[in-house]
């Protein structure tokens, strides 16, 4: 039998993916055992030490770190990913609970980096070299040097301390208001979805904020690769040949020489989607918002174990997929590397 | 003499880089008539190729155009009016380039190409697959082998004719042509230009061909300009260019042409094309050419009429025509 090329490409990067998330595995979970402080002592300070060596055993914690993560291993690879001691449900339980605020955070914060960090760049690409392009340039600038965890509080204790302009940061929706039933998991989409606008829009009103701290780390770098790109294709042969025969400057501009640009502005992206996912942890611990962000970060501090290396392999893993739809995508944009995938 | 279809005057091109100013084209003049297959030869860099672009608007960023008109069907435009001039792109005027391969989009099939021409001129989506099918066929090539391919899937040669029909959609009376074989082999080359001299018979259509290779020019067109340095030496007919070159670039030019019926020894033109500063005035053959004189320093005299054609050089000066 033989399998469509793009098929076969697929599979080959997912097994390609495996084996890396294989390695990360081991590097997550040596590094949640190399932390200096120990699970048991941390979840129970005052037993004694014929107690805590007790522990110890119950737990496997006495086993060579060879059978440790043969163990860890072949439990993850049964879909158990262990137990929170913090908050005393399965991590997998927990996980179900936190992926989609974190995913909905995620969305709106990269749709609206997209949504501006690509039109700032197409406009200072246009007017290259001209007060806009020096504009959008500074405004850049002005956007990279200020951290996520500053922003932050300096927009909460404004907009929220100061002038009441948002609801307080209290995660994703104020006590106020009755969750809708889940169906994507969004809250503003489930809310929309059960006929309830006023909490969608409550929902929305919380989500603003943290999605503009978290969507203002994508605006740059993409308004900086979408203006070299452009700046680029804008030369290219084509481009005035399209020109030449007449076409209208956005079919040129916006059809060919846009699309010429989409490749490393897509590539740009990929690299920007898991900085957004690294960034969600500072991001989350400022706004309350219950994601897995602040849930790696509360596991962390508190050595608990098998949420940390969870989240690890988590992120990981999103890393890689979407590294594998960023490849995929090339095919999409370019007929040449299409053909070039097929072969 | 024919109805003049497309005219350049007094058209004078600047280009200032590191804040220095330098005249790229000086005063330039050109005049087609309808139907005329037109040569403008001249070496690498002699503003050949940078003034036509000026002359519909597609002048380069940076570039500095600072006088002249261009007239079109009737039309005249100042030529520093570059978004006017892209007026006439799509509405008579079509262009050709050297490099097809990059001139077509990479992301759009051949039909697709000659087809958002065709939406552009507003032809109504039925009639669209009958008439790319056809331009097909007046480029020399089969809609059905080629329509559906991408421009990375065909030969130099067939992408240079697929850029033919997307210039022809727009059913031009001036298709101007930069240098449309250079990146072809010779057959290639003279197939494709036996094709555009047909193509401009059968529809009386006109075609500036740039080049630099004037024996390439000798075959097809009726008019040239001979460009040196932003300078237009030597224009008109090409029989009485050819017949009596008379500025020594041209001379010298032709002298370098082999001739398979009568072979002559082949004289290479000494020196290079004109590096100097611009706040020159003189003419800027002056430091390679063998009868320079004082006079020279002038500058370029305006066109003296000689035999069947004019020149600009001071030699000629108050001889009787």
């Amino acid at each position: 039998m033989r399998l469509p090329p793009i098929l076969v490409y697929v599979l080959r990067r997912l097994a390609i993916g495996l084996v890396v998330l294989f390695g990360i595995s081991a590097v997550a979970f040596s590094m949640a055992y190399l932390l200096p402080s120990d699970p048991v002592t941390s979840r129970y300070p005052d037993i004694t030490n014929e107690q805590r060596a007790e522990m110890r055993r119950q737990m496997g914690l006495d086993q060579p770190l060879v059978v440790q993560y043969a163990r860890y291993m072949e439990s993850v690879f049964r879909g158990e990913f262990g137990r929170s001691f913090g908050t005393g449900n399965s991590v997998v339980q927990d996980l179900a609970q936190r992926i989609p605020a974190t995913l909905e955070l995620a969305s709106f914060g990269i749709a609206f980096g997209v949504l501006v960090g690509i039109p700032l760049g197409l406009v200072a690409a246009v007017r290259r070299g001209k007060p806009t392009d020096h504009l959008v340039r500074v405004v850049n600038i002005a956007i990279q040097s200020v951290p996520a965890f500053w922003l932050g509080v300096v927009l909460i204790f404004l907009l929220y301390f100061q002038w009441r302009l948002v609801p307080s940061p209290i995660g994703r929706l104020s006590p106020m208001f009755i969750s809708p039933p889940p169906v994507t998991g969004f809250l503003t989409i489930d809310a929309l979805l059960a006929g309830k606008p006023d909490i969608a829009f409550a929902a929305l009103r919380q989500l603003m904020l943290p999605a503009l701290v978290l969507g203002l780390g994508v605006v740059s770098p993409l308004a900086r690769i979408t203006r070299s790109a452009m700046g680029e294709s804008l030369g290219e042969d084509y481009v005035t040949f399209g020109r030449a025969l007449g076409l209208r400057p956005r079919q040129v501009v916006l059809g060919d020489a846009f699309r010429g640009a989409l490749v490393p502005i897509v590539t740009t992206l990929g690299f920007v989607v898991a900085n957004v996912l690294a960034g969600a942890a500072i991001v989350e611990t400022v706004f309350a918002w219950p994601g897995i962000g602040r849930y790696a970060v509360t596991a962390i501090t508190t050595s608990d174990m098998a949420p940390v290396s969870t989240c690890i392999l988590l992120i990981a893993s999103s890393v890689a997929v979407t590294n594998l739809i960023v490849d995929l995508s090339y095919a999409l944009i370019d007929p040449r590397i299409r053909h070039e995938y097929a072969r | 003499m024919g109805e003049k279809l497309f005219e350049i005057q007094n058209l004078s091109i600047d280009t200032r880089r590191g804040g220095v100013t330098r005249r790229i084209v000086e005063n330039m003049n050109l005049a087609v008539e309808r139907g005329q297959i037109y040569g403008l030869v001249g070496e690498s860099g002699s503003g050949k190729s940078i003034s036509m672009m000026a002359s519909v608007g597609l002048a380069a960023p940076g570039l500095l155009v600072r006088s002249g008109e261009v007239g079109f069907g009737g039309r005249r435009l100042p030529a520093s009016d570059q978004k006017g001039l892209r007026g006439n792109l799509s509405h008579g005027v079509s262009l050709l380039f050297q490099n097809a391969k990059g001139a077509l989009s990479p992301f759009l099939t051949t039909g697709r190409q000659v087809e958002r021409v065709l939406a552009q001129r507003k032809v109504p989506k039925p009639a669209r697959p009958k008439e790319i099918t056809e331009l097909f066929r007046l480029v020399g090539l089969n809609f059905a082998d080629l329509g559906e391919k991408y421009p990375h899937q065909i030969s130099g040669g067939q992408a240079q004719r697929v850029a033919m029909a997307c210039a022809m959609a727009s059913n031009p009376a001036l298709l101007i042509a930069d240098e449309p074989t250079t990146a072809l082999d010779v057959t290639t080359e003279r197939e494709l230009l036996r094709f555009l001299t047909r193509i401009c018979r059968e529809r009386d259509m006109a075609i500036v061909l740039i080049a630099h290779n004037l024996s390439l020019v000798s075959e097809y067109c009726s008019g040239l300009s001979i460009m040196h340095a932003g300078q237009v030496v030597e224009e008109g007919a090409l029989r009485s260019i050819f017949a009596t070159p008379l500025h020594p670039y041209t001379k010298g030019l032709i002298a370098a042409v082999p001739d398979v019926d009568e072979p002559h020894e082949l004289v290479p033109l000494e020196g290079s094309v004109w590096g100097g500063r611009n706040d020159i005035v003189r003419c800027r053959f002056s430091h390679r050419c063998p009868h320079v004189r004082a006079r020279c320093e002038a500058g370029l005299p305006p066109a003296i009429a000689r035999g069947g054609h004019q020149v600009h050089c001071v030699l000629y000066e108050g001889e009787a025509a």
